[in-house]
């Protein structure tokens, strides 16, 4: 069961060496990342309203495990999805 | 250098899959320091060549493979390792498409038993998500993905089968990428990385996107579930694809060792010639050495010592360049045709040679017309020589199976021709994947050339749409300037047949055409590169147009024309070639022919071989050739740069006009051997840096000072060949092709009424349609009969010395249709409408258009009763009775003689009784409109208005921007000039109207008459002008009557 933002949420988010999320915080509220369990992109829609995205399934600390994804144009990062 | 190599590469010869040209992923390997790179396409080596070609100038070594699908398998990716490899490579991919049947639901596969009988040499990776064991492991069905990678392994051999990783950060890409190390692990295989590139630079990727829409006849956004997800297909750098496998850095390090293990070249000179059957005792060189002679002595009575040695020394040279096969191969296949009365002409450089002169393959005299053997061959030649056939097109295919008998289907196949996407098919393609509006794309696709997107920008920018957001012009723009000259897909090439001694199958992959015809892979360029040899049969249907004129005459003068024996300076061929009457005369029928015949004034044969070298469509370079006219004409003094060039240009009067020239200049000039001259005509003919010009310029002037010339004089000298060179001509081309010029001049002069009926049987061919081809038959006196359903065959023939028209200008009258007519016809004479209809069977249509054309007008009815009857009888059952009442006589008013064309022109494409201008004139001559023959006659100046349908339009790309128009009336033709700024003002009605009103001034040049138009009006607008200038009180609108196809 999962709850899918239709606004995605802003992050903000630490990484690592090669671009995954190590860290992640919003309204004051911070989490470790402890495992991520997928990494995929998505670019499309170029024609119209350009989509290029770094989605990630992450686990963090306290036992959240949620998508979250880097707008690969911007770099801002936001939270799309969290698992219950 | 990097240390990874990619193994997986789709050039854009994946058709309408990859996005990129095979340099450009070259290219960027070279950025990449890729020290090596592979190319894979789909079930194919298309791209190889040029893969090859571009890797070994950049210094990467190219790796040849192919993406397979094994048959109810999935992807393989296969790479040949050596020699052994690639031929089996070849072979299965033959195998794969030859097997292939078209409508058959899966499409082109590998066999597994083909597979492992055709494995050696090769090394064999998993294949990406679409390979079986990546397919297993998605599905879980792991026991499955061991036991298929045990199979491959015995196949290839453990150490030639590897599982292949790719990341291209899809959801599962990961998780798939441990399961597929497991797989190998556990079957005690290898594991390689790679990228399954489809572009070289990631921005690509909308192409690609855009390719797949084609491909799958879809819009972007309806495609989604067949495009990739994301632009990660580009070619990576090591750093990136080391970082994508770091937990698998033995997955990198094996792409190279991969790569050390294969070595493969391309040349297949071995190849060449299949051993051809010689008698007792003789060998090649001995064999062709005695056909050349048996056949000089018949060639040359008496044999001088000048035809003995110009023989030696070429068979000297043939000798050492290892080419006594192919002029057998070639002897062979004439004689063949010869034999079975095929026409058949040699054409291009071959009549350089007397070889060919004496085994017959060409048909002009080298030592008459002195043409130069080295421009065909010589030894410093790269590549090989061209000798070209031309047989009658209705001929061709039977020689073409003549071939294939002789040398074994594995020996011969036809050479391909890539289909590219040009200027409208791109417009038409890509707007469709981007969703835009049909109708917007169809006038945009309409407006441009359909070669040149050049002018694409600007009309972009004039449309009302332009404006319209919604409409993604940049994205527009931009892809088709990117997909142009893209592959689209094969073709069989005109003429191209390679024929090879090991069978072919094991150099070059084979496929099927369309149309049935085995082709290979390759287009003509590529064969040449790699050293096979390839015989040119082009079907020319002059030759078709010959052989039935001749038929015909036999036929109907009860004698047999030998063209080989007529003079070639009857006086009355050269006047009438003068007068530019010219229509259906082989070279010489276009508007740029005709313009120039009467400047040109030939006079002798050497005349018209300059006249067919000196108006070619291309650039006609207004330096070359208005001089050499003005000379003719008197208007200019025959002057050379030097005393030297007289011996050589004395013929062209002082100009240089053929290549053969060029190259003997720079031999008695600068002395360079006559196989450097060649080459540096053919280097001067490409684009050379301005560094190289200089060096070919410098050895140039240097051998030329040598030999006592002002280093000035030679310096001109030059540059006269080096602007000369992209446009010269080829004298041996020109004389072949003069010679079959005269040949139909002379029998149009003489033989009108079966010239005529057989270029109408053998339409479409040439420059003018049958329309053109009508009129110009009554002008001469031929009449022309309507097709008459006792009196016409299929074909049209002659009858009485005029020209009966054949079933085969009916609409819906097809071939089985006319065949019926002549068989119940044996049984006697039709003696109605109704006889007629039931004896036959022909369909309502059919019927209802023989009625219109004029068909039954032997029978006295008019055609609007026929059409009446016809009605009737269709409602009827055929064997019942017939109807007791006789059905009661309408009186019907007989179509009026506009109808009557009208119907002609939309069902036959012309009209036999009378041209439409006729019938136009009384609408339009009041307002000083004059017919086309007046106008002719007129002084230069004056001030004309003429009008008439539209037979020829042409915008040459070398004309910038000017637009040539003919028009015809009852009384002839007349030539238009429109330059560009009129043109522009008028574009739609020049593209779009079939009958044309232009008023301008008459220009008079040497006998050349054209009319530069000042302004141009459609017929209706003019008809309409006209009657509101004088009030006419006309009742039937013209507009209901001008139905004119077009």
């Amino acid at each position: 069961m999962s709850r899918l933002f239709s606004k995605p949420k802003k992050l903000v988010v630490k990484t690592g060496e090669d671009g995954v999320p190590l860290v992640v915080a919003r309204n004051g509220r911070v989490e470790k990342v402890v495992k991520v369990h997928r990494r995929w992109r998505i670019c499309d829609q170029w024609w119209k309203e350009e989509i290029s995205r770094e989605y990630f399934r992450i686990e963090t600390s306290s036992g959240l495990i949620c998508e979250i994804y880097r707008d690969m144009t911007s770099g801002v990062w936001y939270l799309s999805r969290i698992y219950d | 250098m990097a240390n990874y190599v990619e193994l997986h590469c789709h050039s854009n010869f994946s058709f309408l899959d990859g996005a990129s040209h095979p340099e450009e992923l070259i290219s960027r390997a070279k950025e990449l320091e890729m020290p090596a790179i592979a190319i894979t396409d789909h079930d194919g080596l298309y791209g190889v060549v040029r893969f090859w070609r571009a890797a070994r100038k950049a210094g990467i070594k190219p790796i040849i493979g192919a993406e397979i699908k094994v048959k109810g398998g999935g992807h393989l990716t296969l790479l040949a390792k050596n020699m052994a490899g690639y031929s089996n490579l070849c072979r299965l991919i033959s195998h794969a498409h030859l097997s292939h049947e078209k409508h058959k639901e899966n499409s082109v596969g590998v066999e597994l038993s083909q597979l492992a009988n055709y494995s050696q040499g090769i090394i064999c990776l998993s294949g990406c998500s679409k390979g079986e064991i990546a397919r297993y492991v998605l599905e879980r069905k792991a026991e499955e993905a061991l036991a298929r990678a045990h199979l491959y392994a015995d196949i290839f051999g453990r150490e030639g089968f590897f599982i292949e990783l790719q990341n291209h950060f899809h959801p599962e890409d990961a998780a798939l990428c441990r399961e597929l190390v497991e797989v190998a692990r556990k079957s005690g295989v290898g594991y390689v990385a790679s990228n399954n590139v489809h572009y070289h630079l990631p921005q690509r990727h909308r192409l690609q996107d855009v390719l797949v829409c084609i491909r799958e006849r879809t819009t972007l956004d309806k495609s989604a579930k067949f495009r990739f997800a994301n632009t990660e297909y580009y070619l990576k750098s090591d750093n990136e694809m080391s970082l994508l496998f770091k937990d698998y850095p033995e997955a990198i390090r094996v792409t190279v060792s991969i790569a050390d293990m294969c070595s493969v070249e391309l040349d297949f000179r071995e190849h060449r010639f299949p051993g051809f059957p010689l008698p007792e005792g003789e060998n090649e060189i001995s064999y062709l050495r005695k056909l050349c002679y048996l056949g000089a002595q018949e060639r040359y009575s008496p044999m001088t010592a000048e035809v003995i040695n110009q023989l030696e020394h070429e068979l000297g040279v043939i000798e050492r360049m290892g080419l006594a096969g192919y002029f057998l191969v070639v002897w062979d296949i004439v004689r063949y045709a010869r034999e079975k009365g095929i026409p058949v002409r040699g054409r291009g450089s071959a009549a350089d040679s007397i070889v060919a002169y004496a085994l017959g393959i060409t048909q002009v005299d080298p030592l008459k017309y002195k043409l130069l053997f080295e421009r065909f061959l010589n030894e410093e030649m790269e590549g090989t020589p061209d000798i070209d056939i031309d047989v009658s097109t209705n001929h061709r295919e039977e020689l073409l199976e003549y071939v294939y008998r002789r040398y074994g289907r594995e020996h011969v196949a036809m050479v391909a021709n890539v289909v590219t996407f040009q200027a409208r098919n791109a417009i038409r393609d890509v707007g469709k994947a981007l969703d835009m509006p049909a109708e917007l794309v169809d006038r945009l696709a309409k407006s441009v050339d359909v070669y040149s997107a050049a002018e694409l920008p600007r009309r972009i920018a004039e449309l009302r749409e332009f404006k319209n957001n919604s409409i993604p012009w940049q994205h527009f723009l931009s892809l088709c300037q990117e997909i142009a000259d893209f592959p689209r897909h094969l073709s069989v090439h005109v003429g191209g047949m390679v024929i090879s001694s090991a069978p072919l199958i094991e150099a070059v992959p084979l496929e099927k055409a369309a149309c049935g015809r085995v082709i290979t892979q390759w287009n003509k360029d590529d064969i040449e590169e790699v050293g096979l040899i390839k015989v040119d049969l082009l079907g020319l249907r002059m030759l078709s147009l010959i052989h039935d004129t001749l038929g015909l005459i036999e036929k109907h003068r009860g004698f047999k024309l030998d063209l080989g024996s007529i003079p070639l300076d009857d006086s009355n061929v050269y006047e009438m070639l003068r007068r530019a009457d010219t229509v259906g005369v082989f070279q010489v029928e276009s508007r740029a022919q005709m313009q120039t015949l009467p400047r040109l004034k030939p006079d002798c044969f050497d005349d018209l071989v300059v006249e067919v070298a000196v108006v070619r469509p291309g650039p006609i370079q207004g330096k070359m050739i208005h001089p050499y006219l003005r000379r003719r004409q008197g208007l200019e003094k025959v002057t050379y740069l030097h005393p030297k060039l007289r011996p050589i240009l004395e013929e062209t009067l002082g100009v240089l006009l053929f290549q053969e020239q060029a190259i003997k200049i720079a031999v008695e000039i600068a002395g360079f051997s006559p196989g450097e001259a060649d080459r540096l005509r053919r280097a001067m003919g490409k684009q050379r840096s301005k560094r190289e010009m200089e060096e070919i310029r410098g050895r140039f002037i240097s051998g030329a000072t040598e030999r006592g010339l002002d280093e000035k004089v030679a310096s001109r000298i030059f540059d006269q060949i080096a602007s000369f060179a992209s446009f010269g001509f080829c004298k041996s081309h020109a004389a072949s092709f003069a010679r079959t010029c005269y040949e139909s001049a002379y029998l149009k002069l003489y033989y009108p009424a079966e010239f005529y009926c057989a270029l109408l049987n053998n339409q479409p061919m040439g420059f003018y349609s049958p329309e053109v081809i009508v009129n110009d038959a009554k002008r001469h006196g031929i009449n022309v009969l309507p097709v008459d359903v006792n009196a016409s065959e299929p074909e049209c023939t002659v009858e009485g010395g005029q020209i009966r028209l054949g079933f085969r200008y009916v609409k819906e009258m097809g071939e089985a249709a006319s065949a019926r007519v002549a068989e119940e016809r044996k049984k006697g004479p039709f003696s109605s409408l109704a006889d007629f209809y039931f004896r036959t069977g022909l369909s309502k249509e059919a019927v209802e258009n023989l009625i219109l054309v004029g068909a039954f007008d032997s029978f006295g009815t008019s055609k609007r009763e026929l059409l009446w009857e016809l009605g009737l009888l269709v409602k009827e059952q055929p064997f019942s009775l017939p109807l007791a009442i006789p059905p009661v006589k309408v009186a019907l008013p007989e179509m009026t003689a506009w109808e009557q064309i009208a119907s002609e022109y939309r069902i036959q494409g012309f009209s036999h009784r009378c041209h439409p201008m006729q019938l136009l004139r009384k609408r339009i001559s009041r307002d000083g409109v004059i017919t086309s023959s007046e106008a002719n006659s007129l002084l230069c100046g004056t001030k004309v208005r003429v009008a008439g349908l539209v037979v020829a339009r042409q915008r040459p790309m070398t004309a910038k921007g000017t637009c040539f128009l003919t028009l015809e009336d009852e009384t002839g033709m007349i030539n238009i000039v429109i330059s560009p700024r009129v043109y522009e003002r008028n574009r739609e009605l020049i593209r779009l109207e079939p009958i044309l009103v232009i008023e301008g001034r008459l220009e008079n040049r040497g006998g050349v008459v054209n009319v530069v138009a000042e302004a141009v009006a459609s017929l209706r607008q003019e008809v309409e002008r006209q009657r509101l200038l004088y009030s006419a009180s006309s009742s039937d609108s013209p507009g209901k009557a001008m139905a004119v196809s077009g």
